[in-house]
């Protein structure tokens, strides 16, 4: 369950990127930072808005720029720095050291090229195949994510996939070079349930073969429960909470972690043990990144907000072990009070209890 | 329940043709997306329908809403049959069952003012608000939603979408309805804000005595919602219960799948659930597998399965019905 910490992977410290110019600025990153290391899974949780798509696009060099503008920090990739690198060196990292699979796979695969030219196009280019090779080498990889009926599969073109192969195929295609860092941007968002389990399931067990990073980026509490080693929750454009899955669950430090749990609808009880109990929601709205309010961006949503929260930025800071019975680990959060919060614990009684009354 | 259903469905079919040539179309086939649906609605409560994409779920809410017609089967409603209405009575019976759609990005005008939008329902119901009061009314319906009445000359694009989504759900209460069909509501939400939309359609049902027919995937949803949730796959319900029957004690081995497939959020139980895993996809409506459409991908299918549909009844070790030869509650699929 918990990864063999490898070797640092990637080191993302202090990124800033805006959008626009003028008043309206949007800033969407506001110093983000975070480090995978080989062989395991960090799970970067948001909502919409929140810039962890931005800070993945940032990594992997394909922000659209213009409009976003990176104003500041760095992304290092095995100590070598990425930010300002020549783009030719970012071209070859890409496929090669770091791979990315999105949301949407039917408009991620091109329409009009079969899927297996697009795997195939890889190992012609950067590993000097002829194209007859690259095809038996790209059949060999839909195999390897179980697509079935490989040989035949690669010559289709994408719409005739569905959802799930199609997700297969673009996993098959990150996979190709054999990266080090893999980042999952939503992988599983607009896929039904019993798929996503497969998928999950496929990304996890090819992680833990290949001893890869993987970054899993998601919205879904209940994803991130089943495969993250390591969590860093985003709220506006920063890290609000970061730790491992275990702590972050039992121990939210940050109101906002808490608030999430808090709104989610479980599947396998009511909110909070109680069947048809009021889910407890965070009131309010996300900020406009063109303004995001003074002090802790979180604090008009906040019911635990004081005045030290309108005036002062809460730094994400190291809090501590938060009860004698936690195991040692490092755990941060950017709340003025998260020593108090990670205290009290989530207060919905674990699912044991709850299965046993 | 002892009252009377104010919907009730009878073996309801919808079948689309799909046809080949431009000049001379012909049909070479049909798409079974709902085939064979039985269900009934009662007064203030809540059914869930659940499924995968593809399992019908809306098209059953655009057909119970006369948006298309059935291909067969029936509807009534409060007693009268759904689909024989015409003309002024269809005017009249749309005042009672209205729609709350998934995506409030498209489902909004976005031309027309958040008054325009709330009080079109009025325009075309002139009798339910005299039109002096029209401004006061949709204040109201806006308020009960929790948006700012004053907000009223915005247009959609002013709103975030959990507002949009607000907005439509104050369109459908405007003509104070009996029945409103809520098709995926939340799934474009974020968590935060989808915890605020259900809650208000909770108090809403409460204060109105509203009867919600809940179409969702979100299998959290429909428990924290539903007083009774029916399972779709293919096109038919494979299995019906109260929610504490279908989420305690599921005996399809479809929506066992389904209820194992859903990730907890609570890492201690990483390793310790015991999903059953589904090989493959939900097969094309077009041409379903014969016998129970489940068969295919199903880990208990038997010879029998392939020959016989096994009827929607209950079994001898099971306590709500279900669609399976072998339907039996379900080994400990959670931890202990």
């Amino acid at each position: 369950m918990t990864a063999v910490s490898g070797a640092r992977l990637l080191e993302v410290d202090d990124l800033r990127v805006e959008f626009g110019r003028g008043p309206d600025t949007a800033h969407v990153l506001n110093g983000v930072g975070y480090h995978v290391d080989e062989g395991e899974t960090l799970a970067v949780l948001g909502e919409s808005g929140s810039g962890k798509s931005v800070t993945a696009q940032t990594i992997m060099g394909i922000l659209d720029a213009p409009p976003g503008r990176i104003t500041g920090g760095s992304v290092r990739f095995r100590g070598e720095e990425l930010l300002g690198a020549d783009p030719e060196r970012r071209r070859l990292l890409r496929g090669e050291s770091m791979a990315m699979i999105f949301q949407d796979a039917l408009s991620a695969l091109n329409p009009v090229y079969t899927v297996g030219f697009q795997i195939a196009e890889q190992f012609r280019f950067r590993r000097g195949m002829s194209r007859r090779d690259a095809m038996v080498r790209a059949a060999e990889m839909l195999d390897l994510v179980r697509i079935p009926n490989a040989q035949q599969r690669v010559k289709e073109y994408p719409h005739q996939f569905s959802g799930g192969m199609r997700q297969r195929a673009m996993i098959a295609m990150a996979l190709a070079l054999d990266p080090e860092l893999l980042i999952a941007d939503e992988p599983t968002t607009a896929l039904d349930v019993t798929v996503q389990a497969q998928i999950m399931e496929l990304l996890d067990e090819q992680r833990r073969e290949r001893g890869m990073g993987l970054i899993l980026i998601t919205h879904d509490l209940g994803v991130v429960a089943e495969v993250a080693d390591r969590i860093a929750v985003m709220y506006a454009g920063r890290i609000v909470e970061h730790t491992d899955a275990t702590t972050l669950y039992a121990h939210p430090g940050h109101p906002y972690t808490r608030g999430l749990m808090e709104s989610v609808p479980r599947v396998d009880s009511g909110a909070g043990g109680v069947a048809g109990a009021p889910l407890r929601p965070i009131p309010g709205l996300p900020p406009s990144l063109a303004a995001i309010p003074n002090g802790c961006p979180f604090h008009p949503r906040c019911a635990s907000a004081v005045d030290v929260c309108t005036d002062e930025v809460p730094p994400l800071r190291e809090i501590g072990p938060a009860s004698a019975t936690q195991h040692a680990t490092e755990h941060q959060a950017a709340c003025h009070f998260a020593e108090r919060f990670a205290a009290e614990g989530s207060d919905r009684p674990s699912t044991q209890e709850v299965v046993s009354r | 329940m002892s009252t009377e259903p104010v919907l009730s469905v009878r073996d309801l079919v919808k079948h689309f043709p799909v046809t080949r040539g431009v000049l001379f179309r012909k049909t070479v086939g049909h798409v079974r997306a709902v085939d064979g649906v039985s269900l009934d609605l009662h007064p203030g409560e809540t059914l869930g329908v659940v499924g995968e994409s593809g399992c019908g779920k809306s098209t059953l809410a655009q057909v119970l809403m006369r948006l298309i017609p059935p291909t067969s089967g029936t509807a009534t409603f409060e007693g009268e049959d759904l689909f024989a209405k015409r003309g002024s009575a269809l005017t009249a019976w749309r005042r009672d069952m209205q729609i709350v759609l998934q995506d409030p990005y498209t489902s909004l005008n976005p031309r027309k003012t958040v008054g325009d939008i709330v009080g079109e329902p009025f325009d075309i119901h002139p009798e339910v608000a005299p039109k002096a009061d029209r401004q006061r009314r949709v204040q109201e319906l806006l308020e009960v939603v929790g948006l700012n009445p004053e907000h009223i000359r915005r247009y959609p694009h002013q709103f975030s979408g959990g507002q949009r989504q607000r907005i439509g759900i104050a369109r459908a209460l405007a003509l104070r309805p009996k029945v409103i069909v809520c098709d995926e509501p939340v799934s474009a939400l974020d968590v935060s804000i989808q915890a605020q939309v259900l809650n208000l359609l909770s108090e809403l049902q409460r204060e109105f005595g509203l009867a919600y027919l809940f179409i969702a995937h979100d299998l959290g949803v429909v428990r924290h919602l539903c007083d009774r949730v029916a399972v779709m796959y293919l096109g038919s319900i494979v299995e019906t219960g109260t929610a504490e029957e279908i989420y305690t004690r599921a005996s399809h081995p479809y929506t066992q799948a389904l209820l194992s497939s859903v990730p907890v959020p609570d890492p201690s139980l990483r390793g310790r659930r015991e999903p059953i895993r589904l090989e493959g996809d939900v097969p094309s409506p077009v041409d379903p597998p014969s016998g129970c459409r489940f068969r295919t991908r199903c880990p208990k299918a038997a010879t029998i399965c392939a020959q016989d549909p096994p009827a929607l009844e209950v079994r001898p070790s099971t306590d709500h019905p279900a669609a399976c030869h072998f339907a039996e509650p379900p080994h400990l699929v959670r931890a202990e």
